[in-house]
């Protein structure tokens, strides 16, 4: 569950920040290697960038007990950043 | 596949994504509630959001070089709204996998499950919004261009 949330919270500023560097002109090479067509390079950059950040935090950081609850509230932080940015910046 | 396999399979990919809207509000609803399981409810809507995504991935190579041109060339407006939807449904699958993940924990796991139904519903009731403006965002879209 804390794994889940985690990675909600953690691909949705991935996205953001790889389609803020795409909007700026500013693609890593890596991400332009993934796939000719941007909005799919992005995505699958969030995608590696979520399992790798999730995975080496389930190795790395024990659950705290307010975890959970903390979430929440950063997924709902999430979604408007990740809206506010995709509203303003297509 | 040709103009008229494209076009009616623009259709289908339309009229899930405004069921999957709908079916993405219905778990959002039940989970206000911290005790209330709505694991069918929201394995559908997930599976049936999933769906829609996968047929508008497959969509979106053949949009990119028929439609988006055409389109950013009428009405760059247009053009930018179906940017937006893109970016906004990929949000909705993500945040409908995170809702589901997080109920089914739920189900299972009665010590968290008051700070895990409110991760589900967090999460289920972004997918639901998002999904609303996607659809009304391609919805607008289609009206103005197609295949």
């Amino acid at each position: 569950m804390v794994s889940s949330a985690r990675a909600g919270v953690v691909f949705l500023y991935a996205h953001l920040f790889f389609h803020a560097l795409h909007v700026a002109g500013r693609d890593p090479w890596f991400v332009t290697r993934l796939s000719r067509i941007p909005l799919f390079a992005t995505c699958e950059a969030s995608v590696l960038a979520t399992l790798f950040t999730v995975l080496g935090a389930k190795l790395l950081l024990p659950i705290h007990d307010k975890e959970p609850a903390r979430l929440a509230n950063a997924l709902l932080v999430a979604i408007a950043a990740f809206t506010l940015e995709i509203a303003f910046f297509p | 596949m040709n103009g008229l396999g494209l076009r009616l399979f623009e259709h289908i990919h339309g009229h899930l994504g405004w069921l999957a809207t709908l079916a993405l509000a219905h778990p959002a609803l039940l989970l206000r509630s911290p005790r209330r399981r709505a694991l069918l409810a929201a394995t559908l809507a997930t599976a049936l959001v999933t769906l829609t995504g996968i047929m508008g991935a497959l969509l979106y190579p053949a949009y990119r070089s028929l439609v988006k041109p055409k389109l950013f060339a009428t009405s760059p407006a247009f053009g930018n709204a179906f940017e937006r939807k893109e970016h906004l449904a990929i949000a909705v699958v993500a945040l409908a996998w995170v809702g589901l993940l997080a109920h089914w924990a739920e189900c299972r796991e009665r010590g968290v499950a008051r700070h895990s139904s409110r991760i589900a519903f967090v999460a289920y009731t972004g997918a639901a919004l998002l999904a609303f403006a996607t659809a009304s965002l391609g919805l607008a879209v289609a009206a103005c261009s197609s295949f």
